[in-house]
């Protein structure tokens, strides 16, 4: 796969809950070459004097665009929100392994907050041709962000009082689920792992890791894993849960 | 077209623009933004003898016009490095591969000289003692001129390649320290190295990186680097590849300016993974515009 630069438009850049933002960019040729959990770099503006790209997840593609979401959090995301439709930005894609696909499977997919970000563009394309539940869970009501996927499990923390990884068993056995793809903070990930590998339940992650480079070449995006450290830009963002916790 | 190639000594390059070690990877990493043909030199990543899984994380920090490292040399380790990182680049034909090597001690810089010194796809070796990110080797070399002359001395015996020695800005005299390396029988000399720097994670009152100081790069030691670049051409004859903050053309410029034959160019790559090739486009740019010679690029 070809890694690519581009000047991509915004298309549009709106609030979709609280301090959550989607914005849509129009690229001639990355948004096509994006698989789900792959995810591009974009430079947030080049008068900036914050030099790096950041990273972020692929949350869906439509024909020649694709759509980010991300929670504003310090200066990068700050100078995002106000990008308007129009404005070109610098754009590094495609970028990381992305998640495994398979066919007649039964899927469960667990996004965690922001995690339900590469878990959109994942949905559709196993949907095709699997039977695919969706859990997404959140804090609070406030930052949940309004997902359109056919079988949806919402958990808001502060309404139910727990977490979404103490009702996982259950949804687990009750659908015979197969395989389980999580992606959000990394104590729900390790959490709902144990649990599927109780119940021999094949895991997929996608981590998350500080970056400069997004391609293999600074060696600054490292996790540990059961076989040493392993680069989280290019050996990752996706790992098999048993490499991170055995 | 006018003639870009530089003589550094022994080594000729194609134009001046070259990349820095840890910021190009070992060279393929960047094969689908950039013709590495196209390039003076490609420095790649610090050796060692053995695989160097490096520090814990964090290892990156961003920083206002730059960015903080504390990689601590992590790499494949020699073996690997001649196996796999060198064959790759066996097919470029114009630009030149420097190998960076960073033993922690004179004798594992000696070992790794020797055996490099046999492998024909290295076209030079850089030998870094300035990285601040490692607990032995690295910085503390510039600290004792007795052992600094011992270790180049020894290294310079084990290789006919053109050696060049990487100093680092962040030491009590750098004029001095270039003019051991020149006495000691250093072919050039690569300036600078990061900036040792400190971050603080305000949130859990600690300190940012695990061993605290890290390596600062960037438009924000440009500065810096100039000057280290100035003064020490002034006194010393030896050639020298000028880098930190290379972030377009005029900077460039500002290098060969000041003393510098060559340029590299670092974690720039990032942030603009094209970038060098672009700059070599720039620079051929720039002097056709001034209707003038890369020998012009003086001060007046
Ligand atoms: C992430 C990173 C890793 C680096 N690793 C090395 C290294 O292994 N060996 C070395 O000699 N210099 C290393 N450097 C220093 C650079 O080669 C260069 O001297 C320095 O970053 C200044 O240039 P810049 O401001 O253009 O980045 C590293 C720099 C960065 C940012
Ligand atoms: S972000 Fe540079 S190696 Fe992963």
């Amino acid at each position: 796969m070809t890694k690519l630069l581009e000047k991509a438009q915004v298309v549009e850049n709106k609030e979709v809950a609280s301090g959550i933002y989607k914005c849509r960019l129009r690229t001639s040729k990355i948004a096509k070459e994006c698989k789900p959990g792959n995810f591009i770099n974009i430079s947030v503006g080049s008068n900036s004097q914050f030099l790096l790209k950041r990273p972020f997840g692929v949350h869906n593609v439509i024909g020649n665009e694709l759509e980010i979401l991300y929670r504003v959090r310090g200066k990068g995301t700050d100078v995002m929100t106000s990008l308007v439709a129009g404005d070109s930005l610098d754009l590094l894609g495609p970028l990381g392994n992305g998640f495994s696909l398979f066919e007649g499977k039964k899927i469960l997919l667990l996004g965690g907050g922001m995690g339900i970000a590469p878990l959109y563009y994942l949905e559709k394309e196993l949907s095709k041709d699997n039977e695919v539940i969706t859990m997404y869970a959140v804090k609070t009501r406030e930052e949940l962000v309004d997902i359109k996927v056919s079988n949806l499990v919402v958990h808001i923390d502060k309404e139910e009082g727990c977490f979404a990884c103490d009702k996982l068993e259950d949804v687990l056995i009750k659908n015979n689920i197969e395989m389980l793809y999580i992606c959000g903070p990394d104590a729900l990930m390790k959490l709902s792992y144990q649990i599927a590998k109780k119940h021999g339940v094949y895991t997929e992650v996608s981590l998350e890791a500080r970056m400069a480079c997004g391609f293999g070449a600074c060696v600054g995006c490292v996790v540990e894993t059961v076989s040493g450290l392993k680069k989280v830009c290019n050996e990752g963002p996706v790992f098999k849960a048993e490499e991170i916790w055995g | 077209m006018k003639s870009l190639e530089v003589n550094l000594g022994k080594l000729v390059l194609q134009n001046p623009i070259t990349t820095a070690s840890g910021c190009f990877g070992y060279g393929t990493e960047y094969s689908d933004f950039v013709d590495l043909d196209s390039l003076g030199a490609i420095t790649l990543k610090s050796i060692t003898l053995n695989q160097r899984e490096g520090n814990p994380t964090p290892r990156i920090a961003e920083t206002p016009s730059g960015m903080m490292n504390s990689i601590g040399l992590a790499n494949c380790g020699i073996k690997e490095f001649i196996q796999e990182k060198l064959p790759a680049l066996e097919h470029l034909k114009k630009v030149k591969v420097i190998a960076n090597i960073a033993g922690h001690s004179t004798e594992e810089n000696v070992e790794l000289a020797e055996i490099l010194d046999g492998q024909k796809r290295v076209d030079a070796i850089e030998l870094n003692i300035s990285c601040p990110n490692v607990d032995a080797g690295g910085l503390a070399f510039c600290q004792d001129m007795a052992q600094l002359k011992v270790l180049l001395n020894k290294v310079r015996a084990k290789t006919d390649k053109p050696l060049i020695v990487k100093l680092a800005a962040n030491v009590h005299d750098i004029v001095n320290l270039a003019q051991v390396c020149e006495g000691e029988g250093a072919d050039m000399l690569s300036l600078i190295n990061t900036v040792t720097g400190l971050e603080v994670d305000i949130e859990n009152r600690k300190l940012f990186f695990s061993r605290g100081y890290a390596g600062l790069s960037g438009p924000a030691i440009r500065p810096i680097a100039l000057k280290a670049v100035y003064d020490v051409s002034r006194v010393v004859k030896l050639p020298i590849i000028g880098m930190g903050g290379i972030a377009n053309i005029d900077d460039v410029v500002k290098f060969l300016m000041v003393g510098a034959d060559a340029v590299s160019v670092g974690m720039m790559n990032f942030v603009e993974p094209d970038i060098s090739q672009r700059l070599v486009g720039g620079l051929q740019g720039y002097i056709r515009a001034k209707n003038i010679g890369l020998k012009d690029l003086t001060l007046n």
